[in-house]
C-alpha cells in the first residue's frame, strides 16, 4: 500500500519542512505519480482497445471502466511501483543534491574556531 | 424657458443641491446687514479712527461650481428672493460677458444704481434720491477720471503747468472715488431714522470668468465695490475657468516670472477677493441623485423620463432595452458610475429632450424617436468626446436610414481609439492536478477603458492618464446602448464589446492536462451599459458558484448565466441538468430570433456559435455530443433564422476549429503546445456539424484518446491513495531556507517528470 504522506518524504531526506510544505509537496507526488502511471497504461493500450475503454466513459460506467482495466494491463499494480520507485529514487537525489551546500556551510561554520574569551581583567 | 423664470420670480423650490445654499447664503447678508448697523452705531470718533485703519478687506459672496452646475440659477433665485423680500437695494444682474469695450464693473454698477434710483419719483416727478444722485454724481465723475489715460491728459492740456495738475487729480481720483462711494452707500443704506432697518446694496454679478475684459480688472473692481461698507456684490463663476483666465493675464503681465509665484499670486488675489466666509460651492450632483434630477418649476424626475423613452422605444423595435434602469444606477459597479452628466444644466437639456416624448399625445412618431435619440447622443457624447479630445459629432454619425427599412438609420460610430477589457484582481491559478477536465474562474473586479495613445498602444502597457474614468467609460457604454440597444441604429464602425476574449482572460482551462486556448464558458457578447453590467454580474456568480459544481454542472450554469442576460431580473443558480439547461436555451433561441435590439441578438450569436464549443468529449461523452449537435441544426433551420442570416457569424466554430489547427501545426515541435492533441475532443460535434477540418482533427484524434485515456487510467488506479495530511514526521514551525529551497526543488523535478513522461508518450 502506497501512503503519500511526511514520513515517507523525510525518509527521502526531505526534513526541516513546514506542514503546508509537507503537503504541497506530497500533493504534487501524488499528481505526478497518477499522471506517469496513466500515461504508462495508456501507452500498452492499442487502438482497439482504446476505444473500447473509452466506451465505458461514453456510458458513464467508471468502474467498467476499472475492471477492463485491470483485465487488459493486469500487470498494473507493477506499472504503478515502478513509477513509484521512480519517482523516490528522483527525489531522493534531489534532495541529496540540494542539501549538499546546507552541509558545507554547516561543517564551514563548525570547523570556524571560535573567538578567544575576553578575560575579565 | 419662460416656466423657469416664473418659476424663480414665484420663489419655486430649487433643486436639492442649490436650494441647501440658500439659507446660509442669507444668513451671510443679514450678518453683514447687522454688522453694517453695529458699525453705524458706534462712536462717531470710533468709525473715524476705523475708517483710517481700514483695510482692503472684500465681502464678495461667491457661489462657485463647475460649469452647468446651477450657479446662474442660485444667483438668480437669491435675486429674485431679495427683491421679493424688499429690504436691500438690489441692483439688476449684472453680466460682464455682455459688457462693450468701456463698459466695467463698477460703471456699470454706477449706471444700474443711477437707473434704480431716478424709477422712484413724488407726485411732482421729483426724484425721492436727489441727495443720492449727486453723490452718485461725483463717484460717477471719479470714475471717469480714473480712466482718464495719461495720453488723452497730454492731448487735453497746454501748459506743463494745466497737465501737472490734471496728472494729480486723475492719479489721486481712484482714491477719491472710494471715499465718495463710501459716501454715497452710506446715505443710502444707512437710515436716517432710527427705527428704520440698515439696508445692504446687493450687487448680483454672473460669470466673470466668462468676461472677453481683463480678469485682473474685473477682481479689482469687484475688490473696489466690496470693500465699501453696505456694498455687496454677489458672483458666480467656475474656479477652473476664472483661475485659467486669471492665470493666461497674468503671464501676459509678467511673462518671466515662474508659474510658482503665479500660483502664489492667484492664491493670494483669491483669497482677498473671495474670502472663505462668503463662499458657498455648489458640488457635482452625486451618481445617484442624478435620476432623480427634476428642472425647477417640475415634478416629474428623470427616471420617470427615461422610463417612457424605454417604452416607446421597445414599442416600435420589440427589444428589450434596460437604459433607464442602467442609468439609475446609484452605487458604483465594476468600477463604473453613473452615466448621467454630473451638471444640473446638461441634466435640464437631457431632460427637456425627453420631454418631447412625454408630452406626446399619442404613439410617438418614429422622427420624433430618432430625433430624441439624437440628441440623447449629443448630451451623453459630449464629455467623453472632450476626453478623447474629439467633437462630439467625431464620435458618431447619423447617417441615413437604412436600405429596406423606414425605421432604422445608419449610424456610424468609432470608439476605435478605446481599448475596453475587464480587470480583475485574482491572480491565474496553476492548475497542477492531473484531471481530464480543470477549470478555474476568475471574478471582475473593475470594467476599464484605456484611450490608446501612439506610443502605449504599441507598447501594449498603459500609462495611468490613459484610463478613462468610470463615468467616461459609462457614457460611452450608455452611448452604445442606445447605438445598438435600441434595434433602431444599423452601426458601421467600431465599437466597444465584451466577447470572447474577456472570457478567455477570466478563465482557464486544462483538458487533459494540457493549456487550452481557454474558449469553453462564454457568455453572450455585451456591447451597452444595461449589457455589460448584467454579464459582468452573471461572470461574477458563475465564478462564485463554480468551485462547488462538478464540470456539467458548471457547463449547465453557464449556459443558464447566458440565458439570463435576456431576464434583468433572474438569479443564476447552481444547474446540474445540462439537458434541461440545453432546452431552455433552446426555447429562448426560438423567442430572440423574433426580436430586435442588441441583447437578442447576442444570444442567438451566442446560441449558434459560442455554446457548440462546450462540446468537447472530455466534458460530455460523445453520445450526447451527437444528440445536441442533431438538435442544435434543427434549429437552426427554423423559418424566423433566415432573417438573421446576415447578423450571425454562421462559421463561427469552423473558423475556431481552423485556426486551433493551423495554430497546432505551426507551433515549435520542440514545445509542449505541439504535443496537445485536446483539439481533437472537437471531432464528434465536427462530425455532426460537417466540418470541412474533419480530416485534420482525424489526425489527431488517436493521439487525443491516448492523451484521456491516460488521465482516466492514471485516476482509476491512484483514485483513493489521496496523500495525507503532515502526521508523525516533526514539521518545522516556519519556514526555514533549507527547507524551502528542498521543496521547491522537489515539485520542480517532479514537474519534470510529468513533462518527460508526456513527451515520451508522444514519441511512441
Amino acid at each position: 500500500m502506497i501512503k503519500f504522506n511526511s514520513e515517507r518524504l523525510a525518509r527521502l531526506g526531505y526534513r526541516g519542512l513546514t506542514a503546508t510544505q509537507y503537503n504541497q509537496l506530497n500533493r504534487e507526488l501524488y499528481q505526478a505519480t497518477e499522471e506517469i502511471v496513466g500515461l504508462k497504461l495508456a501507452s500498452r493500450l492499442d487502438e482497439a482497445e482504446l476505444d473500447e475503454f473509452e466506451g465505458f466513459y461514453r456510458s458513464d460506467d467508471d468502474d467498467g471502466a476499472f475492471d477492463w482495466l485491470r483485465k487488459a494491463v493486469p500487470d498494473y499494480a507493477e506499472v504503478v511501483q515502478g513509477v513509484v520507485a521512480e519517482l523516490e529514487a528522483l527525489l531522493e537525489q534531489t534532495a541529496r543534491e540540494t542539501r549538499a551546500p546546507f552541509q558545507r556551510d554547516l561543517h564551514a561554520d563548525l570547523a570556524q574556531p571560535s573567538p578567544p574569551a575576553e578575560s575579565g581583567d | 424657458m419662460h416656466e423657469r423664470m416664473g418659476a424663480l420670480v414665484r420663489g419655486d423650490p430649487l433643486p436639492s443641491k442649490l436650494e441647501e445654499l440658500q439659507k446660509p447664503l442669507f444668513a451671510v447678508i443679514e450678518e453683514l446687514a447687522d454688522e453694517l448697523e453695529a458699525a453705524s452705531k458706534c462712536d462717531p470718533a470710533e468709525n473715524t479712527l476705523r475708517e483710517r485703519l481700514k483695510g482692503d478687506g472684500s465681502q464678495t459672496i461667491a457661489i462657485m461650481g463647475q460649469r452647468g452646475s446651477g450657479k446662474t440659477t442660485l444667483l438668480a433665485a437669491v435675486t429674485a428672493q431679495l427683491l421679493r423680500d424688499e429690504r436691500h437695494l438690489v441692483v439688476p444682474i449684472m453680466r460682464p460677458d455682455q459688457f462693450s469695450e468701456t463698459d466695467s464693473v463698477i460703471t456699470t454698477f454706477l449706471a444700474q444704481l443711477w437707473d434704480l434710483l431716478c424709477i422712484e419719483r413724488d407726485e411732482s416727478g421729483a426724484s425721492l434720491h436727489a441727495d443720492a444722485i449727486k453723490l452718485l454724481a461725483d463717484v460717477s465723475r471719479g470714475s471717469a477720471m480714473a480712466r482718464t489715460t495719461t495720453g488723452a491728459l497730454e492731448h487735453g492740456t497746454e501748459s506743463p503747468t494745466d497737465y501737472a495738475d490734471d496728472f494729480v487729480a486723475v492719479t489721486r481720483s481712484g482714491v477719491r472715488m472710494a471715499t465718495q462711494l463710501e459716501r454715497l452707500a452710506s446715505h443710502l443704506c444707512l437710515p436716517d431714522d432710527e427705527q428704520d432697518r440698515v439696508r445692504l446694496i446687493i450687487v448680483p454679478i454672473d460669470d466673470p470668468d466668462l468676461a472677453r475684459h481683463d480678469i485682473i480688472s474685473i477682481l479689482t473692481d469687484l475688490q473696489v465695490l466690496s470693500s465699501v461698507p453696505g456694498i455687496v456684490p454677489v458672483t458666480c463663476f467656475s474656479p477652473e475657468d476664472l483661475n485659467g483666465t486669471w492665470f493666461d493675464a497674468r503671464q501676459r503681465l509678467l511673462p518671466k516670472a515662474s508659474e510658482k509665484h503665479l500660483q502664489f499670486l492667484l492664491a493670494r488675489q483669491m483669497e482677498k477677493a473671495f474670502p472663505y466666509r462668503f463662499r458657498f460651492e455648489i458640488e457635482p450632483i452625486a451618481p445617484s441623485q442624478r435620476p432623480d434630477f427634476v428642472p425647477i418649476s417640475e415634478t416629474k424626475p428623470l427616471r420617470e423620463k427615461m422610463s417612457v423613452l424605454r417604452r416607446e422605444v421597445e414599442a416600435v423595435s420589440n427589444c428589450h432595452w434596460r437604459f433607464d434602469e442602467a442609468l439609475a444606477m446609484g452605487k458604483r459597479k465594476f468600477g463604473l458610475h453613473n452615466a448621467l452628466p454630473d451638471n444640473a444644466r446638461t441634466l435640464v437639456q437631457l431632460w427637456e429632450t425627453l420631454d418631447a416624448i412625454d408630452d406626446a399625445q399619442s404613439s410617438v412618431d418614429i422622427e420624433l424617436l430618432h430625433l430624441t435619440l439624437r440628441r440623447m447622443l449629443s448630451v451623453l457624447s459630449e464629455g467623453v468626446a472632450a476626453r478623447l479630445g474629439q467633437a462630439a459629432s467625431g464620435l458618431m454619425r447619423l447617417g441615413s436610414p437604412a436600405q429596406g427599412s423606414d425605421r432604422v438609420r445608419i449610424l456610424e460610430i468609432d470608439f476605435s481609439a478605446v481599448n475596453f477589457f475587464p480587470g480583475t484582481t485574482e491572480p491565474e491559478e496553476e492548475i497542477s492536478a492531473p484531471s481530464l477536465a480543470t477549470f478555474r474562474l476568475r471574478k471582475i473586479h473593475e470594467l476599464k477603458a484605456v484611450d490608446r495613445s501612439e506610443e502605449s498602444g504599441i507598447s501594449g502597457k498603459y500609462k495611468p492618464e490613459d484610463y478613462l474614468s468610470g463615468e467616461e467609460t459609462a457614457a460611452l457604454l450608455a452611448l452604445q446602448d442606445i447605438a445598438f440597444g435600441t434595434g433602431l441604429f444599423e452601426i458601421t464602425g467600431t465599437g466597444l464589446y465584451m466577447s470572447n476574449p474577456d472570457w478567455r482572460f477570466l478563465q482557464t482551462v486544462r483538458l487533459a492536462n494540457q493549456v487550452t486556448d481557454d474558449t469553453f464558458l462564454l457568455l453572450p457578447d455585451a456591447r451597452g451599459l444595461s449589457e455589460v453590467l448584467r454579464v459582468a454580474e452573471l461572470w461574477n456568480q458563475l465564478a462564485i458558484l463554480a468551485p462547488g459544481l462538478s464540470n456539467e454542472a458548471l457547463l449547465a450554469t453557464t449556459i443558464d448565466a447566458a440565458c439570463l442576460t435576456l431576464d434583468p431580473d433572474g438569479e443564476l443558480e447552481a444547474c446540474t441538468d445540462y439537458d434541461a439547461a440545453f432546452d431552455r436555451a433552446a426555447a429562448l433561441y426560438a423567442v430572440a430570433l423574433e426580436g430586435d435590439g442588441s441583447t437578442k441578438r447576442a444570444f442567438v450569436q451566442w446560441f449558434e456559435g459560442d455554446l457548440p464549443l462546450q462540446w468537447h468529449s472530455a466534458l460530455l461523452s460523445g453520445d450526447r455530443i451527437q444528440s445536441l449537435a442533431y438538435k442544435h441544426h434543427e434549429l437552426r433551420q427554423q423559418e424566423a433564422r433566415q432573417e438573421y442570416t446576415h447578423m450571425v457569424d454562421s462559421g463561427h466554430f469552423e473558423n475556431r476549429l481552423r485556426l486551433l489547427l493551423d495554430s497546432h501545426a505551426s507551433a515549435d515541435p520542440s514545445a509542449e503546445e505541439a504535443r496537445n492533441s485536446w483539439i481533437a475532443g472537437y471531432f464528434e460535434v465536427a462530425s455532426a456539424f460537417g466540418s470541412e477540418q474533419l480530416e485534420r482533427l482525424s489526425f489527431l484524434h488517436s493521439r487525443w484518446q491516448r492523451d484521456s485515456a491516460g488521465v482516466r487510467a492514471g485516476a482509476a488506479t491512484l483514485g483513493g491513495l489521496h496523500p495525507s495530511e503532515a502526521s508523525r514526521v516533526h514539521a518545522a514551525p516556519y519556514p526555514t531556507p533549507e527547507g524551502t529551497e528542498l521543496q521547491a526543488a522537489g515539485i520542480d523535478a517532479l514537474r519534470r517528470a510529468r513533462r518527460a513522461a508526456r513527451a515520451e508518450m508522444q514519441i511512441r
